[in-house]
């Protein structure tokens, strides 16, 4: 397999001097000595390789023929929650790509077949089956049954809601969707679904290095959009939400319709007061970033140029690259919404936004190395405590799901007390006064 | 290649999860900055590991060291590992990755001390120390540096010198590995009378430990070291509004004062930084040289180059020093205020004002006015010099309150909170290396850049640096104005091997000239072969170093990198009898 997108790329590389701040968050905003670490990989393994710098080394070095592809720079390249992070870090003080030397490098052993085993798996079943899971429990559009919605491309609608394959296999998970379209139909949205034939966003393809897959993935699912006619879409989970803003445009092509988070839908129908949020809800809530809903769902901004030279050894880029920080990704909306819920007793934890800590879900890391998801998720839980949190709010079923998960195992390690984990959607159904 | 033996005994010491010898994972460890100078043929990639091991505790450390004094093996031991010192030098070396030992032992508040293990970053324990009315000494690399490591292995100075001087001036107490593998606690300490000071009872080793530059990990480990800490009096922690690039403080204190100065020229600098150290009115300082303020002033290289280009930057911000006043009340604030207004009238110094209009995103014709106006005033700050009031006239208007704040707050991260610092240099040509710089005085300092900005100037010339204007002096004084350091920072390109080969040439000039003008033991002049050019100069350093490394390390069992290799001779070694 050739190493052309890697190669075009080894400017970045070259980029890294090895500095580590892509291990932590940005060291103007730390504020607790426990809570510092960025990147869940680099927290549990330690070894540098295991780092946002050590992956831009690795394939460095892969580049200059030191080293050979095997699994274990397979291990270390896939032990990665591909949540971006190392990113954010480094343009904090350089213009540098991370995230894309990553997954490319992910993309490079997966053509040379060093996936992780169960990769391959979860890569078969979204070929056939379009769900990482496999045959799903129930089919893509059952959580909607009985709410009569209408289905589209056959009927007609304003607005798309997209429900993503959690749903299809966590009862949980498809009862928040049903929620949100309740919500939806309540506020006089003129709805539609998918139903049966709801594609998969394809995120997980594009997490575990399959290019090929998430290309065709991504373009099966813009034209199914393209011919529903709607004029916007709503995406119920964060991740499929990054996948449609960010990568689709990137590997595929972008929806020529206007794409939306749950959280920004509802908080534009707040603000229209076509929704409206009565009911108090008494909690302690803190809330999780989701990366792709966050820093990942920044949109994607082609740019062709050329790097030019001046100053006699100064590099800048002609015309000027657009540097993705993550910061435009969707934080605002569900802030919004939980500020205008009554009774909630909002605190931030200590690493939110663009420098928030993964929950440990992505990258198919539960998969193949439950032992770094579960970390993850359990050292997040920890923050959540430390500010007081007795509910942890997030809006993305991966997160949602895998916080439950995590609860429900324990693993090895003895486990504090649960702590409640929810889709935002439920707290604003609740608050709408809809659960009767 | 190590045995599977060896790799088994090892997992044994540590846990075999916490052993490694994946090439891919050694290769991130044989990969540091400034790599391409230190390799002669200007390769990116220094010695490759034989294994990296994790110890947990001191335990685990001594007896990896000893295994290795067994086995024939050596071990380099490093904590946040950045700069070349941090690699292997040859082949059968471990390196010790002590990033699982990041344990704070104890904050002695009242008696102003801190024990930490090596994987403590200064940020980390900033954080705590601010709660306590406390703070660390911080070195320019920045807050993620390891404290430790800075304090008892290697070299550096920092912002807050004038109120907290340099790392290695508060080291109160190691715990040392030695390269034997024997655990020696050094000073008070190891009496069970508590961590105050590395000196006795007995003669002290302070001088042996780190000496001058530091060891660079190459007599042994230490585990835990105490450091001293001073008492802060600014806010227990920051409200932080903004994002990545620029992170804004939401309020700052109204005891600290932030400042940004223009002297007209060097003599004025030294000046201003003498007479406030001895007042004892600067908590930070530091000279930021015009071509770094134009970087600070910008978040990508093409608006670099655009202002630039105006000539704006060199007209300014040729001297210029950033400085932090702090107050413990109302009223010392008040004093140390009047005391600086009096200094800088008195040098002519103008208090630029921080909140005009930000210099990025100019459109491209006005860029070019200014730097036709430019061209025709030698002295654009004339008027604020003649006429002080205007200085803090102009900073109190009402205009431009978010320009201010990032200004203000690109200050407290600099000067403050170390959040922002050398990794921002590396921006404009990705590589960068340092030459002069020594403990010393502050106008020698001043000596220093000057020389080692002429000498830039032949390699600017012909494109082989970055055209900065040749003088990247930066640095500032410490302990209230008896030291100072300027360090002759060069952008050079990793890529280019003439500018890599300039890049080594001009070290060498550098540590030549210190030799010739009497400038002291730079920054650069580390390592075997420059401390035995630079020895015969300074009581023959070089010899004791070797004898030293000898009687610690009588199986080579520590890598000697960037120290001194007992075997080795250098040319200098055989033309002066060694």
């Amino acid at each position: 397999m050739d190493l052309i997108r890697l190669k075009s790329l080894k400017t970045d590389m070259e980029k890294c001097f090895r500095c580590s701040l892509c291990k932590m968050i940005p060291l103007p905003v730390v504020r607790h000595p426990e809570f510092t670490d960025a990147c869940p990989a680099s927290r549990l393994f330690h070894f540098h390789g295991y780092s946002g710098s050590g992956k831009q080394i690795m394939a460095l070095s892969l580049l200059d023929g030191r080293i050979e592809p095997d699994e274990a720079l397979a291990r270390a390249v896939f032990t990665c929650t591909a949540c971006g992070y190392c990113d954010v870090a480094c343009k904090f003080i350089m213009d540098a790509e991370r995230h894309r030397v990553n997954m490319v490098l992910r993309e490079h052993l997966v053509d040379r077949g060093l996936s992780p085993p169960a990769h391959k798996k979860v890569r078969e079943n979204l070929r056939t089956y379009g769900n990482p899971k496999g045959r799903p429990e129930r089919t893509a559009g059952a959580w909607a049954e009985g709410l009569g919605l209408k289905v589209l491309p056959e009927r007609k609608a304003e607005v798309l809601l997209f429900a993503g394959c959690v749903p299809s296999n966590d009862p949980q998970s498809a009862e928040v969707v049903r929620k949100l379209a309740r919500l939806l139909l309540h506020a006089g949205v003129d709805l539609g679904i998918l139903g049966d034939a709801e594609p998969g966003c394809g995120l997980p393809a594009y997490w575990m290095g399959d290019r090929d897959l998430f290309t065709k993935m991504a373009s099966d699912a813009v034209s199914i959009f393209s011919k529903t006619n709607v004029r916007t879409i709503v995406a119920a989970s964060g991740s499929c939400l990054g996948a449609f803003r960010s990568k689709y445009p990137e590997y595929a092509r972008a929806p020529d319709v206007e794409v939306l988070h749950a959280t920004e839908f509802l908080l534009r129908l707040i603000s229209e007061g076509r929704l409206s949020l009565p009911r108090p809800v008494r909690a302690r809530v803190t809330y999780q970033d989701p990366c792709y809903l966050g820093r990942q769902s920044e949109p994607y901004a082609k740019w062709e140029g050329v790097e030019r030279t001046a100053l006699g050894v100064m590099t800048y880029t002609d015309p000027p690259k657009p540097v993705s920080r993550g910061v435009k990704g969707v934080y605002e909306p569900p802030r919004q919404i939980l500020r205008a819920i009554p009774g909630i007793e909002f605190n931030e934890m200590y690493r939110i936004r663009e420098y928030s800590f993964c929950c440990g879900a992505g990258g198919g890391v539960p998969a193949a190395y439950p032992e770094l998801a579960r970390s993850a998720a359990q050292h997040r839980l920890t923050e959540a405590r430390a500010v007081g949190g007795e509910l942890l709010v997030t809006a993305c079923a991966y997160c949602e799901a895998h916080f439950r998960r995590v609860q429900e195992d324990g693993g090895s390690q003895k486990q504090p007390e649960k702590m409640k984990v929810v889709d935002i959607i439920e707290l604003v159904y609740e608050a709408a006064g809809l659960d009767g | 290649m190590l045995s599977s033996e060896e790799i088994r005994v090892l997992g044994d010491t540590v846990g075999p999860e916490w052993v490694c010898t994946d090439p891919c994972m050694m290769d991130t460890y044989s990969y540091y900055m400034n790599p391409e100078i230190v390799n002669q043929e200007g390769s990116l990639w220094l010695t490759r590991p034989e294994a990296v091991v994790m110890p947990a505790n001191t335990r685990e450390v001594s007896e990896v060291v000893r295994l290795c004094n067994r086995l024939n093996l050596m071990v380099k031991p490093i904590s946040t590992g950045w700069s070349a010192t941090a690699a292997a030098s040859r082949d059968r070396v471990i390196v010790l990755d002590l990033k699982r030992m990041d344990r704070i032992i104890e904050i002695d508040v009242k008696n102003q001390i801190a024990v930490v293990e090596p994987y403590v970053k200064a940020i980390i324990l900033q954080t705590i120390l601010w709660k306590e009315g406390l703070n660390l000494h911080v070195v320019s690399c920045g807050g993620n540096h390891s404290p430790l490591a800075s304090t008892t292995s290697a070299w550096g100075t920092g912002l807050d010198g004038p109120s907290m001087s340099y790392s290695g001036r508060n080291l109160l107490g190691v715990e040392w590995v030695l390269p034997t593998g024997d655990v020696l606690i050094l000073g008070s300490a190891g009496e069970g009378a508590g961590w105050f000071t590395a000196d006795g009872p007995g003669p002290s080793l302070r001088g042996i430990v780190r000496g001058y530059q530091g060891a660079f990990g190459s007599l042994g480990v230490f585990t835990k070291a105490a450091l001293k800490l001073y008492q802060w009096d600014g806010p227990p922690e920051i409200e932080v509004g903004g994002c990545s690039p620029h992170y804004i403080i939401k309020d700052l204190p109204s005891n600290i004062g932030l400042f940004m100065l223009s002297f007209p020229d060097a003599k004025a600098m030294v000046e201003a930084g003498y007479r406030m150290g001895e007042a004892g009115i600067n908590y930070a300082d530091f000279r930021l040289p015009a071509f770094m303020c134009a970087i600070g002033s910008t978040d990508d290289n093409l608006d670099l180059k655009r202002i630039w280009e105006t000539g704006l930057f060199q007209k300014i911000a040729n001297y210029i020093m950033i400085t932090a006043v702090i107050g413990y009340s109302p009223r010392e604030f008040e004093w140390k205020m009047k005391a600086f207004r009096q200094i800088l009238s008195e040098v002519g110094g103008v208090n630029l004002p921080i909140n005009l209009p930000d210099n990025t995103r100019v459109p491209e014709r006005l860029l070019k006015r200014i730097r036709r106006i430019v061209e025709f005033i030698d002295d654009p700050l004339k008027l604020l010099r003649k006429l002080p009031f205007l200085q803090d006239l102009i900073s109190r208007l009402p205009i431009n309150k978010r320009q201010r704040q990032k200004n203000l707050s690109e200050l407290f991260w600099v000067m403050l909170r170390h959040a922002n610092n050398t990794q921002g240099n590396f921006r404009p040509s990705q590589a960068m290396l340092t030459t002069m710089g020594t403990f010393d005085t502050w106008d020698l300092g001043i000596r220093q850049s000057d020389w080692i900005a002429q000498k830039k100037q032949e390699y600017i010339k012909k494109g082989l640096f970055l055209d900065d204007g040749g003088d990247l002096g930066c640095g500032g004084t410490f302990e209230q104005g008896h030291m100072g350091y300027l360090e002759g920072i060069t952008l050079y390109s990793s890529k280019d091997p003439r500018s890599v080969e300039a890049a080594g040439k001009v070290v060498e000039e550098a540590v030549q000239a210190c030799i010739d003008e009497a400038f002291g033991i730079p920054i650069a002049g580390f390592g075997q072969e420059m401390n035995a050019k630079l020895g015969p100069h300074c009581g023959d350093y070089h010899k004791w170093m070797k004898r030293i490394k000898e009687a610690l390390d009588p199986n080579l069992a520590v890598d000697p990198f960037f120290y001194v290799d007992p075997g080795k001779k250098t040319d200098e070694d055989d033309s002066q009898g060694g």
